[in-house]
């Protein structure tokens, strides 16, 4: 229906995913706005190449593959970005006119919470797998898909992400984890 | 299996990842091996204590001003204009191309393979002659049989019963004659029992001349 010229019927096809494209999106780059700014540019990207879509494929598979490079592009930029001078210089930075953005402040709380503190002992592709497959429960196959590689790769992936996940569980957080014990 | 293949595979059978047949032969190891139960409990309970914090610490949802100017936003875009290419071959034109080409080389080679064994004319190698080997004569010409009849009057008794021939000559001799033979030729060709093969060594000129019948039966050998 959108690619026969129905714009409006573009929000129906993607309102199931909103949650998930933010969660995910979130999980991979560690803070709320660029997380909503991945998102965006998922969706729009989205709806740009909607005719690019595989029919045959799934279409959720399809927007979180768009997601997790979208997320990664972001992460990379933010990595390579320059710090700020008195951040590199190890001074404290003097606080803006109008105080810190509430967005910052809560993306700062939030970075800190219990499992973005655990899946920041996994690689970035040990992540995506992670996040993908245990989070937001997509089989291995369409993990795969949605990250365009093999099954294979999913499985030693996921097989090394749950083991660094279930050791980071048991030494940063062995309250959480008594009956893990 | 011992414990150390297990292990490594413990983390996908937490999460129900594995082939049926292979999880039954790892789950009757663990009702054995009281470690690998452990370890296979700990991974369980460490992703269930994942999944649970997953829920528990769910990300701030679109607020619905956003989520309406981000729809009014995307929507707005221009979709892209489909490439004539894709429009022609689908959405991926490289996969098409690779499939159209998986298809093509196969019957390429069916199709050479056939015309080499059905289709091609037999004809048979030319196996150059060495240079020892004396020429060929020039082949008599195929003349009607009462012409042929007065060449033979005139040309005494069908050449000499003795006479070298080439390798070519030879194969040429072994394989049955594909058009029917005249009498006269039949009766030439009947003549013609004995053939010489001549040997010449190029480092000492030794010369060893070999007779062979009809069927290249050795029949003995001059110098």
């Amino acid at each position: 229906m959108v690619l026969a010229g129905k714009t409006e019927a573009f929000e129906p096809l993607v309102m199931p995913y909103r949650t998930s494209l933010l969660n995910i999106a979130y999980r991979i780059t560690g803070n709320m706005e660029d997380a909503k700014e991945a998102a965006q540019e998922t969706l729009m990207r989205a709806f740009k190449y909607l005719k690019r879509c595989d029919r045959k494929r799934s279409f959720r598979n399809w927007l979180f593959g768009i997601l997790v490079n979208e997320a990664r592009k972001l992460r990379a930029e933010r990595t390579n970005a320059p710090l700020p001078l008195e951040t590199a210089a190890g001074t404290k930075r003097a606080p803006a006119a109008n105080g810190p953005a509430p967005g910052n402040a809560h993306a700062a709380r939030e970075t800190r919470s219990r499992l973005m503190e655990c899946l920041t002992a996994l690689t970035a592709r040990e992540k995506e797998i992670f996040l993908l497959r245990d989070i937001e429960q997509l089989s291995i196959t369409e993990a795969a898909e949605a990250l365009g590689t093999s099954s294979i790769s999913v499985r030693v992936n996921l097989s090394r992400a749950r083991k660094k996940m279930k050791e980071a569980i048991l030494t940063k957080y062995p309250h959480l984890a008594e009956d893990v014990r | 299996m011992n414990c150390r293949r297990i292990r490594r595979s413990i983390p996908l059978l937490a999460g129900n990842d594995l082939p049926e047949r292979k999880a039954r032969r790892l789950r009757v190891h663990l009702e054995r091996c009281e470690m690998c139960r452990k370890d296979f409990r700990r991974y369980s309970a460490a992703l269930r204590k994942v999944k649970e914090l997953a829920d528990r610490e769910t990300t701030s949802e679109w607020t619905a001003t956003e989520w309406r100017a981000l729809m009014a936003r995307t929507t707005s875009a221009r979709t892209e204009k489909r490439p004539f290419v894709s429009s022609v071959f689908g959405p991926r034109p490289m996969t098409a191309l690779a499939r159209g080409l998986a298809g093509a080389v196969p019957a390429v080679v069916i199709g050479l393979v056939l015309w080499n064994t059905v289709l091609k004319p037999k004809s048979s190698p030319v196996v150059p002659a060495p240079a020892y080997v004396r020429k060929p004569e020039p082949a008599p010409p195929i003349l009607p049989p009462a012409l042929q009849n007065k060449n033979d009057e005139k040309e005494p008794a069908v050449r000499s019963e003795e006479k070298s021939i080439t390798v070519a000559q030879a194969q040429e001799h072994e394989r049955p004659a594909t058009r029917p033979k005249e009498p006269a030729a039949a009766q030439k060709e009947a003549s013609q029992d004995v053939v010489s093969v001549t040997l010449v060594s190029q480092d000492s000129g030794l010369k060893v001349v070999w007779f062979l019948n009809r069927n290249f039966e050795w029949k003995g050998e001059g110098k």
